[in-house]
């Protein structure tokens, strides 16, 4: 059996974090979901992941664009600048709240971007879009998976 | 006295023939004779009347009247009466007035015309006196000044500023609160020009007002900047009337001037508390939408997983949890379309009546079929509006018009405009249900609504929407309405 996959999902909120693991559910798809609560652990964590010479496998972040202490946008930007990770698939999820501005700087950056499910259809397509963003093809090459190396303790 | 004295007397009052007599007598102008020494030797019928006495030949000396006074009220001794004064070979100003008393107390103004007679020899040899009575003239004079007096103790009083000036623009007069709104006193300021109270970049206001008022136009409450003696600007509101002459010449205008700084100030800041509250409306709204977006979603979780393992009763709570989560999600969203209603684009745009409302006709086709409704127009005008808000106000006014109509009849509804001062006033005229007279006031409030959901659907949003944009324009809109036969609503834009 392949390994799980290692997504990092920064949300604060811990009924979102309950929905995407119930749209991951949905589609079957076999993770390792690791929550930073505030953006401060976000960066925190990032830091730490691309410094640790095993380089932590990560196959997705999904970001939630306001976090406490530092937004989404802000994440997006370091984890764009790491020397491993700049390349990691990033779904942002946005809630009614967020303005224009800050929506146009995201999809700026990020792979894939996706309003807050409110509906079970949503749900789905949540999961859906993670399915693929993951492409269960992938197997090879995997870096460590997170919460193995280093950084993983604090996870 | 001498003989000659009296010889003279004699002389001057019987000297008269009987016709010469009976002229001066029918003379409508009191007169009166006297001898050098003043004394009366004739007086005439006229002189009589305007004494109110009967003066004594002979004895009454220097004047015909009882008591006189001087312009000033004093009293004035006979001796020196003007004819005294001209017998005495004293000079008297022409146009002289008096007052005089008559015996029964009452008064009367007079202008003495005293003219001495002299012999071959130059001497005196008496006097001639005619009285003309100017009461009349004083009395109308005394109106008239009290008139006037009243009426700059008004323009002195009044709060605004009043001024006037000629068609040169120069300031010929100037109030107390003209001198209190802009600083310089009426003896500064008269005979300067008006435009001295004019910023620099608002020269060019002048000659357009001077135009207007020599074509007789008014101009009404115009409110501009005026400069203060200090160069300071003053909101004001100007009136300008063309002032006439006797003739009904232009010669000038009086310019009122409020003071409405303050009530700028007044309206700027309940602009800015409205736009405040609509801002907290709107962040309201828009973050209620996430906490809902939650409750939303896990009941339907809810139900699609655990439906089986749920008895009825809590099934039935949770269809209430959901059907809760849905009306309030509709609320909020509608509340969010009223709050935006106010971030109009500025700007000037028009909207085509006829193509909005075909657009509107188009987009609710299903409810229109569904309904059977049948929806007339009258030929609509363009008007200085934004497309998208004349759109939803047809799109609530005909969707009501839809939604209350009534089971008995074929739904019928008409939209009409009709030209009215410089604006239109639209009509949506339907014969549905109706609205009893106590509600036509609270249907445009906010979330009032005068039926059960389970009656009608709606959160009650649609006439408050309609009103915000209608006042929006300045416009006005209501309802007339007779309960079961139908209702037209009507809007303004002026």
């Amino acid at each position: 059996m392949n390994q799980p996959f290692e997504i990092l999902i920064a949300e604060d909120n811990p009924a979102d974090v309950a929905l995407v693991r119930e749209a991951l559910n949905m589609h079957d798809i076999n993770c390792v979901l690791h929550v930073l609560r505030d953006g401060e652990q976000a960066l925190t964590l990032l830091d730490s992941l691309d410094k640790d010479p095993k380089t932590p496998r990560v196959d997705l972040v999904i970001l939630d664009m306001h976090l406490p202490k530092h937004d989404g946008e802000d994440i997006l930007k370091r984890l764009r600048s790491t020397e491993h990770y700049a390349q990691t698939p990033v779904i942002v999820m946005t809630a009614e709240s967020t303005t224009l501005r800050e929506e146009q700087a995201m999809k700026n950056r990020a792979m894939f971007y996706l309003r807050k499910p409110s509906t079970l259809e949503e749900l789905s397509q949540l999961g859906a879009v993670v399915r693929n963003v993951l492409n269960p093809s992938t197997g090879e090459g995997r870096q460590t998976p997170l919460g193995h190396g280093k950084a993983g303790g604090q996870l | 006295m001498t003989a000659q004295g009296l010889r003279a007397i004699v002389d001057l009052g019987h000297g008269l023939d009987r016709v010469g007599r009976e002229i001066l007598d029918a003379l409508p102008i009191a007169l009166y004779i006297t001898d050098a020494e003043g004394r009366l030797t004739y007086f005439n019928a006229a002189a009589t009347k305007l004494s109110g006495r009967t003066p004594q030949l002979g004895v009454d000396q220097w004047c015909v009247t009882w008591k006189i006074f001087q312009a000033d009220g004093s009293p004035l001794p006979h001796h020196q009466c003007p004819m005294a004064i001209a017998l005495q070979g004293g000079d008297i100003a022409e146009g002289t007035e008096c007052l005089a008393e008559r015996p029964d107390g009452s008064r009367f103004w007079f202008t003495p015309y005293p003219a001495v007679l002299r012999d071959a020899e130059g001497r005196i040899t008496g006097g001639i006196n005619l009285l003309v009575d100017i009461t009349g003239r004083k009395l109308a004079q005394r109106t008239a000044q009290r008139e006037s007096r009243l009426l700059s103790a008004i323009v002195d009083s009044s709060d605004d500023a009043i001024v006037s000036k000629d068609l040169n623009g120069t300031i010929t007069s100037w109030n107390k609160s003209a001198e209190r709104l802009f600083g310089y006193t009426a003896e500064e300021i008269i005979g300067k020009p008006v435009t001295l109270l004019i910023p620099p970049d608002r020269q060019d206001e002048e000659p357009q007002i001077i135009a207007r008022l020599k074509a007789g136009e008014r101009v009404d409450h115009f409110e501009t900047l005026r400069r203060r003696k200090d160069g300071t600007l003053l909101d004001i509101s100007l009136t300008i009337s063309p002032v006439r002459d006797e003739q009904g010449q232009i010669v000038g205008a009086s310019k009122i001037a409020r003071d409405i700084t303050e009530r700028q100030r007044a309206e700027a800041e309940i602009r800015r508390a409205n736009q405040d509250l609509e801002q907290f409306a709107f962040s309201v709204s828009h973050d209620l939408q996430e906490p809902l977006r939650s409750v939303k979603i896990y009941s339907e979780l809810l139900t699609q997983r655990y439906s089986s393992k749920l008895d009825g009763q809590a099934l039935e709570f949770l269809e209430y949890l959901g059907a809760g989560a849905t009306r309030l999600e509709l609320l909020v969203s509608d509340l969010l379309t009223y709050t935006r209603v106010s971030k109009r684009v500025e700007g000037s745009e028009f909207a085509d009546g006829n193509a909005s409302l075909a657009a509107v006709l188009e987009g609710m086709s299903g409810s229109i079929l569904a309904s059977g409704a049948r929806i007339t127009s009258d030929p609509l005008p363009t008007i200085p509006m934004h497309g998208v808000q004349l759109q939803q106000l047809f799109q609530n006014l005909i969707g009501n018009a839809i939604k209350y109509r009534s089971p008995e009849r074929t739904c019928e509804i008409h939209v009409a405009a009709e030209r009215q001062g410089g604006g239109w006033t639209f009509a949506v005229i339907d014969n549905g249900i109706g609205i009893a007279p106590e509600y036509k006031e609270r249907v445009f409030g906010l979330f009032k609504r005068l039926h059960t959901s389970d009656e009608y659907s709606g959160t009650g949003i649609g006439l408050a929407i309609c009103r915000r944009i209608v006042d929006q324009y300045h416009g006005r809109i209501w309802v007339e309405s007779e309960p079961g036969r139908g209702s037209t609503f009507r809007f303004t834009i002026p």
